[in-house]
């Protein structure tokens, strides 16, 4: 039995994960298609299996390869759908190096390029919980997604007793005059009709002390926890991506909602307006951005983010 | 007039004057002047005697004969010339007032000549045919020395018939011990008048005795002419423990005689018996370390003390480097011996005595329950507080700020007591430990200074030597890292290395001759080579001409292009040459910013670029269905010259095709290299470094580096008791990958976090920098100020994680 896009057994993604590569590679490059592609087994016996192999291919114009660095700023990103937690990271090491070079002349437009990848998903996300649930693996390339892939874990012990993360209260608190508010505004996007995420962000900011990076949201999510008030809150984890990262830059926030949950689960409603510049750590080097979010299996983005330094403005 | 001269526990002597007799009393005379000085020299110092003797001789104490010499000549002279005689009774005689001993005699009203024989004082006119006998004295013992003698000496007395004849057939020797009568030897007066007696001892409370003797002929005394002072041939010494009462072995009495003195040392019941080396008087005393407190018998033949055996304190384990110097304490390391192997943090100090060390339990100077006095002075050059240095096992301890003072108690039998230290694990903290047997605690002192210690193999290969790594070892010993080597590897080609670690070393721009690429392709390989017999701190520092990463799974890509008179021109092939040419271009950093090719893939050693096909698009005509392989010399590739691009040139059908019209496809696979890579600590097993051969500084400096990361520098998660806020200059990313220092850049453009910090090696020369150079370090080769005090609070004690 094959699955995905690799046609790669289930045992082959550990004994043999490079048997369809050439062939995979052949295909894609031949076809019209475009873009990231990625494949991971269905299920994983946690008895037998310690690892989480992800295989891939993707085919791109060269211009589009000379554009997005993928070595460098591929992002993966597992969202355990039982807990909602989200866990992000690099999808190859990058090494102690030379900063990445521009190809000396530009890039053919006649030309494609065709290759695969492969990485194991646990060494790349170190703080990912090995026990029973579902994954959702995402691949991030700048504005790019490979389509996700759903791996689901299993043990003979039977269901999963991890706790889910406790959150007790909104974070980051509501500002005084300034975001974080958690209330509805007029630039607020309309709640999704069903579940989901709506987000959209400053396009292009100007990068100064006294700047702000507003990033404004809705959502329609499953309750996590309710406040001591009652209020229902959501997790969501914001990921910017852009080649001026070495490391995709992560945080997650939780959202308070109007609602009350009467167990967790519950669809809630609620809105948001943050300021990435308040975050902790949110990247202050010029240069384009592409922000995402995460909620277990909900996704919004990615909304692009200009960081444009004022010796860069046109004179006035 | 009679003055009382001495009186004792079993007798009196009274001073008379020649004119004053005791009725019934014997006035004996002295025979001569010198020996009734010498009897009289008993009571020399004695207050009451003098005071007699002036009484008697009426003598003015303001005169000259203040002098007790001479006042004592004067009295002999007296109990000579018959001025004076000593009348002695005993006490049971006084009390009776019956008085005993021999008749008074009727002695010469004149004095007569000292040098005249002893002429009876009772001695009665005879008829002249048989002149009186008048018998001369002489006494000799074994071994005398003067008028001195050991007891059991053999006494020989003699009398000699000097004038007139022995009428009664026998005579009396009378020997006295201290004036009592001890022996009596009746003998003949026919032929050799003598009598042999052996000295009694001495007894315990005694020191000596004096040994005096008599003749006694029809009733006439003669008192001898000498008098012997006797002494024990060896005193008994006992030396008890001032504070327990126990016999103390081993204790140094000093007897002394005539200004030589002898050492007496006691043996296990805490005494000796110590042969005189002459019959004289003696004195005991003890010189240090041995002192004797108290003499709970301080004369006589058997003495004994309260003694102590003051000594000075000592470090038994660790013992005092010599010559003297700070313990170096690798405090990373596993102990063997409680830390006194100067491994580990934790040290079990073991002091006692001086010199006990050595000496087996019977035979130490320490005893039991001796307090050492200990004062321990912590040094901190680290802000690291966990584990934080501390002593324990004192008792009374007390704790001033970074000084802790207390004692120890010796163990049974003087066995060492144990201080208990916790270094800590920063280096370069220092601790002083002193000991002593008084609060000073000033005896000796132990110092020890905190080091880490890492241990590298080097495996090089054979073809390339191993540069100088003096300048990582300073700059390891900055921060208390020593960085040793206990083995080197050479591996050659014909080891049977992996396709493609070995190629021309042109290829990639280096000098002729076999070089190594290794990479994550190849370094299993490589690193299995490891001896990591020093786990968890050993290091292998892999060395290889040049690095370039493979990947694990082989880098490699399928360009396909089309190529046709629209969309290219004609190019020189090979290029730079006059020749043009149908060619596809691509520069392989199009599939990735850091990748690079060359014409034999360092992944198996192959042609880079492999099936490659062409393929016709012409969709009728001629050209119509034609496709074809490429050969391999149509592909160019040079890495040096023209980096990164891959060149092919279109065969001939294919380029036909394309002067018609046509549009021809290209399919290839490429493999390609991420790279250059100056250096590595491999991702999972940080101890794994892999170097590539640099410039000598610039590979020191990249080998710190990763080392630096491995160890803890500009960590994300500082030791305990540090903040990254006392670095002030790590920073994360900002055109590098994972956290560096910035220290010496401006702090605008380091505090603003906008700004990219690539290209500062001019300012930014903390080997934690993150950029270096092949050719030329832009470090200084050392951690900078910030830096070094993080990597000297790390534990260090495990670099395989």
């Amino acid at each position: 039995m094959t699955s995905g896009v690799m046609g790669l057994t289930a045992d082959e993604f550990w004994t043999d994960p490079d048997r369809t590569r050439d062939e995979a590679a052949e295909l894609a490059s031949r076809s019209d298609w475009r873009g990231y592609a990625i494949d991971a087994p269905l299920v994983i016996d946690l008895a037998r299996r310690d690892t989480l192999p992800v295989v891939g291919v993707r085919s791109l114009s060269a211009v589009d390869c000379a554009l997005h660095d993928f070595q460098r700023n591929a992002v993966v990103v597992a969202a355990r759908l039982e807990s909602a937690e989200v866990f992000v990271g690099r999808a190859f090491e990058l090494k102690y190096a030379r900063p990445s070079q521009r190809p000396r002349r530009p890039p053919p437009v006649t030309v494609t390029i065709t290759d695969t990848f492969s990485f194991e998903l646990r060494a790349r996300l170190p703080g990912l919980p090995w026990g029973p649930g579902t994954l959702r693996v995402y691949l991030l390339v700048h504005d790019r997604m490979a389509e996700p892939i759903e791996a689901r874990l299993v043990a003979p012990a039977g269901p999963d007793l991890r706790a889910a993360p406790v959150y007790e209260a909104a974070w980051p608190p509501p500002g005084d005059g300034r975001p974080p508010t958690y209330e509805r505004t007029a630039a607020s996007p309309a709640v999704p009709a069903a579940p989901g995420i709506s987000m959209v962000a400053d396009r292009v900011v100007l990068n100064n002390d006294r700047a702000w990076c507003v990033v404004q949201g809705s959502f329609r999510l499953p309750a996590q926890a309710a406040s001591e008030s009652g209020a229902a809150l959501v997790p969501l984890t914001l990921v910017l991506t852009g080649a001026a990262l070495t490391d995709p830059w992560t945080c997650t926030v939780v959202l308070p909602s109007g609602d009350v949950a009467r167990a967790p689960g519950e669809l809630v409603t609620g809105c948001f307006t943050l300021d990435l510049f308040t975050l902790p750590g949110a990247p202050r080097e010029p240069g384009t951005y592409h922000l995402w979010a995460f909620a277990g299996a909900y996704i919004a983005g990615p909304e692009p983010v200009a960081l444009v330094p004022e010796e860069r403005l046109a004179p006035a | 007039m009679k003055q009382l001269l001495s009186i004792d526990a079993y007798r009196e002597l009274t001073l008379c004057s020649w004119d004053d007799p005791v009725p019934g009393a014997e006035r004996v005379r002295f025979s001569s002047p010198a020996f009734a000085e010498s009897w009289l020299r008993r009571f020399a110092g004695d207050p009451w005697a003098e005071a007699a003797l002036r009484a008697v001789l009426d003598v003015d104490p303001s005169r000259a004969l203040d002098d007790p010499d001479a006042l004592l000549r004067v009295a002999a002279e007296g109990l000579c010339y018959k001025r004076l005689y000593v009348y002695e009774r005993s006490l049971a005689e006084r009390f009776t007032d019956a008085p005993v001993g021999p008749k008074e005699p009727d002695g010469p009203d004149e004095p007569v000549d000292p040098d005249e024989p002893i002429e009876p004082s009772n001695a009665k006119p005879t008829p002249a045919v048989v002149p009186p006998a008048r018998w001369e004295l002489e006494a000799v013992v074994e071994g005398e020395v003067g008028d001195d003698c050991f007891e059991g000496s053999a006494l020989r007395l003699r009398a000699r018939l000097r004038d007139g004849t022995a009428r009664a057939p026998t005579a009396t020797f009378t020997v006295l011990r201290d004036g009592a009568r001890v022996a009596d030897g009746a003998v003949s007066t026919s032929g050799d008048v003598s009598f042999t007696w052996q000295i009694a001892l001495v007894a315990e409370a005694e020191a000596s005795w004096t040994l005096e003797f008599r003749f006694t002929y029809e009733g006439d005394v003669y008192t001898g002419n000498r008098a012997f002072v006797v002494w024990p041939r060896s005193v008994r010494l006992r030396g008890l423990h001032a504070r327990t009462g126990k016999p103390v072995k081993g204790f140094r009495f000093t007897v002394a005689q005539g200004g030589a003195a002898q050492p007496a040392d006691t043996g296990d019941d805490g005494a000796v018996d110590h042969a005189l080396a002459k019959p004289a008087p003696f004195e005991v005393s003890s010189e240090a370390p041995f002192v004797v407190l108290e003499w709970t018998r301080a004369t006589g033949r058997v003495r004994e003390a309260r003694v102590e055996r003051k000594y000075k304190a000592a470090f038994h384990n660790p013992a005092k480097p010599t010559p003297d110097k700070a313990i170096e304490q690798r405090v990373n390391l596993a102990t063997k011996d409680r830390g006194c192997d100067g491994l580990g943090s934790k040290v079990s100090v073991r002091v006692g005595a001086a010199g006990d060390a050595a000496r087996a339990a019977g035979d130490r100077v320490g005893v039991q329950g001796d307090a050492l006095f200990v004062k321990v002075l912590f040094t901190r050059a680290s802000k690291r507080n966990s584990p934080l240095p501390a002593a324990s096992g004192l008792s009374d301890a007390k704790v001033v700020g970074a000084l802790t003072t207390g004692k120890v108690t010796l163990g049974a039998q003087g066995e060492a007591a144990v201080i208990e230290l916790e270094l800590g694990v920063a280096g370069g903290d220092q601790c002083a430990v002193s000991v002593g047997v008084t609060p000073e605690a000033n005896d000796e002192t132990l110092t020890f200074v905190n080091w880490r210690a890492l241990f590298y193999q080097a495996t090089r290969p054979s073809t390339m030597s191993l540069p100088s790594l003096a300048r990582i070892t300073t700059c390891l010993e900055e921060v208390h890292v020593r960085y040793d080597t206990y083995k080197e590897l050479a591996f050659t080609e014909a080891d049977g290395p992996p396709a493609g670690a070995w190629f021309d070393g042109p290829m990639m721009g280096l000098p002729a001759g076999r070089c190594v690429c290794i990479g994550d392709h190849n370094k299993a390989h490589f690193h299995s080579k490891f001896d990591d017999a020093k786990n968890p701190v050993g290091v292998h520092v892999l060395l290889c001409h040049t690095q370039f990463d493979g990947g694990a799974t082989a880098h490699r890509s399928t360009p396909a292009d089309t190529l046709s008179k629209t969309t290219h021109v004609k190019v020189p092939f090979p290029p730079g040459s006059a020749t043009t040419a149908w060619c596809h271009e691509l520069d392989i950093t199009t599939v990735n910013g850091q990748a690079n090719v060359f014409p034999k893939a360092i992944q198996d050693g192959a042609d880079a670029v492999r099936s490659a096909t062409w393929t016709s698009l012409a969709a009728a005509g001629p050209h119509a269905g034609k496709s074809g392989a490429v050969p391999a010399d149509h592909v160019h590739i040079d890495w040096v010259s023209n980096t990164n691009v891959v060149t092919i040139k279109m065969p001939a059908d294919a380029a036909a095709a394309i002067d018609a019209g046509a549009s021809v496809r290209l399919n290839y696979t490429v493999l390609w290299a991420l790279g250059e890579f100056l250096g590595e600590s491999d991702g999972t097993r940080p101890n794994l470094q892999l170097i590539a051969q640099l410039a000598n500084d610039s590979t020191n400096d990249v080998m710190a580096h990763e080392l630096g990361h491995t160890i803890g520098a500009v960590l994300k998660a500082p030791a305990p008791g540090l903040t990254a806020g006392d670095h002030g200059w790590k920073y994360t990313g900002r055109g590098h990958q994972g956290p560096h220092c910035a220290f010496g850049a401006d702090a605008a453009v380091f505090n603003d976090a906008t700004k990219n910090l690539t290209g500062l090696g001019a300012k930014c020369k903390c080997i934690m920098y993150g950029e270096n150079s092949k050719v030329a370090s832009v470090s200084n080769g050392r951690f900078c100020e910030k830096c070094r005090p993080f990597l000297d609070a790390q534990a260090v004690d495990d670099i395989t994680k």
